[in-house]
């Protein structure tokens, strides 16, 4: 395994998953992403927080497959936010007008903040 | 300025981030990307390659993928050749960007350069992408990049991350190899570097510039920016030494640092300087202007960290204070037990900066030791050589029967822990028989004993010096014997109260002290303690001495 290959580390606080990605989330490395899904969707409304403060690289692979679940997350009346985004991600979510596609947070304070609301 | 070129192939797609990354972000290559464009060229390669394994067959025929860039001052150009089917670049560009899962690597190529094109062909087919260079100057809306560079500096945590902000931000517009921040010293009139990118930290630590001495000292004393286009023509201004010779480049442009707040005037605080740039080119007369006005602002970020950085010290000297009283307050005798027939009091005034000042009374059988120390410096390392003091002294004193073999012991137990802290402690002991009506008295480098008598006894001082502890080693101790009839006292005092600077200017001395202690002699020693130090505040400025002062009074009733 390469140090750049995506890993995810995942934890639930207030009945959120938070998956913290690490490494890249590109064609290459995709597919170790969706094998996840399934797991979060078997749930009632499943909600997840995407921390990608240690995401160094997406491409547009990544983010097609950042499309796909959220879609498959709505559909089950659960959400998907994304939080500490670094300069880069910002940029290519930006340039892709995603940035409008997704719920963007500084930090978990405050999608917890805005779930109370 | 020659154009660069780099060639080179990928046969799996695996191989793309690695390979890019080798290639493009290390910045050890000989291709060198403008900074600003770094890490959009690199997602247009990584995109442009893999649609290259996509559309074409490589991956299945394991073929290469070639790849070509060209950078010359205005254009930066790349090819990418494949050998598929290829597909049909209007399509895909009229579907534009979507929300959709797939097709968003061609969009994106197409918001991140000025123009995409692609040749089908029997022999391959060819992606060429391609985009300006703009200069600084036109890349970048003025009024946007300061407001980003103020986003970015509110956010520095601390002075040091506000250069370091500055820095990137400039090598990112300028494109150049090697910038700096100076910093200019008031008290030493030199420029000190306080950040830099392409200098090495040995090199960068050795850097002192006097003011109007080189390039920054120049910039600095005229407080006018300056732009050197042939640095060969301006030797003068260049730094002696090796580094004189490591410049790649002719030019430079430097700008002063000055903040201008609205009540205290123009306050120079450094120099910002860029040279080396990426392309090799010179540097302009408008890029000069953006360098001064992106100096401007940053000199009011470096200005309010610098305060910051001050406030944050004085809190913690504030806070390292709190922790010494609490430890001098702790280590005092909660409650003094004198022996039959004394009555004692002790109190001390603790200073601004806090220290090592320590009194004790200890009770030996129908005796007590009586102690006043005062450990040199200030804060908490001298506050821990007290407390190490007391414990030794508490632990010796019930097995040294006379303070000169108790100064003597405690030397010799301190001493490689005291050299080693670098400190010393000054000691006034006293052996106080009520049953005799006697004392012994030893002092290692600290203020006489003060002896009182009735109102009509005049005072009078005892000294029985040897060094402080922790200078010299093996040298004994000298002790005197002295009669205490009834009715007459000894004071003992750190040399924080001879020492102790007066409102009306100069210092209360040895004898201004002596008065004061004939003026409460007659007084028993808790209202003796408590008025003279009362007196000793009334007359220091601000009511809290530069250095400790203990007092001990005792006396024979």
């Amino acid at each position: 395994m390469n140090s750049s290959d995506l890993k995810i580390h995942r934890r639930k606080e207030q009945n959120i998953w938070i998956l913290n990605l690490e490494g890249r989330l590109d064609a290459e490395q995709v597919a170790g992403f969706k094998k996840n899904f399934p797991f979060f969707l078997k749930e009632e409304a499943p909600h997840i927080v995407l921390d990608l403060k240690d995401l160094e690289f997406v491409d547009s692979t990544g983010l097609g497959s950042l499309i796909f679940f959220l879609r498959r997350l709505e559909e089950k009346g659960g959400s998907l936010s994304l939080i500490h985004l670094n300069k880069e991600v910002e940029s290519i979510l930006e340039i892709t007008r995603l940035v409008k596609l997704f719920k963007v947070f500084p930090d978990l304070s405050r999608v917890l903040e805005n779930r109370s609301k | 300025v020659k154009a660069q070129t780099l060639s080179f192939s990928i046969s799996d797609p695996k191989r793309i981030y690695p390979t890019l990354t080798r290639l493009l972000r290390g910045g050890s290559g000989r291709f060198k990307l403008p900074f600003h464009l770094q890490s959009d060229w690199f997602l247009c390669l990584f995109e442009a390659i893999q649609n290259a394994f996509q559309h074409g067959e490589a991956r299945r025929k394991k073929e290469a993928v070639r790849v070509k860039l060209r950078l010359s001052p205005r254009w930066l150009e790349t090819r990418v050749y494949d050998r598929g089917p290829g597909f049909d670049l209007r399509t895909v560009k009229r579907k534009g960007m979507s929300w959709d899962e797939r097709g968003r690597g061609i969009s994106i190529l197409s918001q991140l350069t000025d123009s995409v094109a692609y040749r089908r062909g029997r022999g391959g087919n060819c992606l060429t992408l391609k985009k300006r260079i703009l200069r600084p100057e036109a890349r970048y809306k003025i009024t946007d990049l300061l407001g980003e560079m103020s986003r970015r500096l509110s956010e520095a945590p601390n002075l040091q991350k506000v250069y370091e902000t500055i820095l990137d931000k400039l090598i990112e517009i300028f494109n150049v190899e090697r910038a700096s921040i100076m910093i200019y010293y008031p008290e030493e009139a030199t420029l000190k570097v306080a950040a830099a990118r392409g200098i090495a930290p040995s090199v960068l630590k050795k850097i002192r510039v006097k003011r109007g001495e080189g390039i920054s000292g120049y910039v600095f004393a005229r407080s006018r920016p300056l732009l050197i286009d042939d640095v060969k023509k301006n030797l003068k201004l260049l730094p002696k030494g090796p580094s004189r010779k490591s410049y790649r480049s002719r030019s430079f442009i430097s700008a002063p640092l000055i903040s201008s707040p609205d009540r205290v005037g123009e306050e120079k605080l450094g120099v910002i300087n860029l040279t080396d740039k990426l392309d090799g080119s010179s540097f302009s007369r408008s890029e000069l202007r953006l360098l001064s006005a992106i100096a401007q602002q940053a000199a009011a970020y470096v200005k309010i960290g610098s305060l910051i950085e001050r406030l944050k010290e004085a809190e913690s000297l504030r806070r390292d204070l709190e922790v010494v009283r609490e430890i001098q307050h702790k280590l005092l005798p909660s409650r003094v037990v004198p022996p039959p027939g004394v009555e004692i009091a002790g109190d001390f005034l603790i200073s601004k900066k806090g220290g090592g000042d320590y009194f004790d009374v200890l009770r030996v059988g129908e005796d007590a030791y009586l102690v006043v120390a005062d450990v040199s410096g200030h804060h908490l390392p001298s506050a821990l050589s007290m407390v190490n003091f007391r414990s030794a002294f508490r632990a010796l004193a019930l097995h040294r029967p006379s303070p000169r073999e108790l100064l003597d012991s405690l030397n010799e137990m301190m001493f490689e822990d005291l050299i080693h802290a670098e400190h010393f402690i000054c000691v006034s002991l006293v052996r106080l028989k009520p049953r005799e009506k006697t004392l012994f008295f030893a002092g290692a480098g600290s203020l006489p004993l003060f002896l009182s008598g009735r109102k009509d006894f005049p005072l009078r001082t005892v000294s029985a010096q040897g060094t402080p502890l922790g200078v010299e080693r093996g040298i004994p101790y000298e002790e005197v014997e002295i009669p205490l009839p009834s009715g007459e006292g000894l004071f003992m005092a750190t040399d924080g109260a001879v020492e102790l600077p007066l409102k009306s200017g100069g210092l209360l001395g040895l004898e201004g002290f002596q008065g004061l202690l004939s003026r409460y002699a007659a007084l028993a020693p808790s209202l003796q303690v408590r008025r003279i130090k009362a007196a000793l505040q009334r007359r220091t400025p601000g009511r809290m001495p530069p250095d400790d002062v203990t007092l001990l009074a005792a006396k024979m009733v």
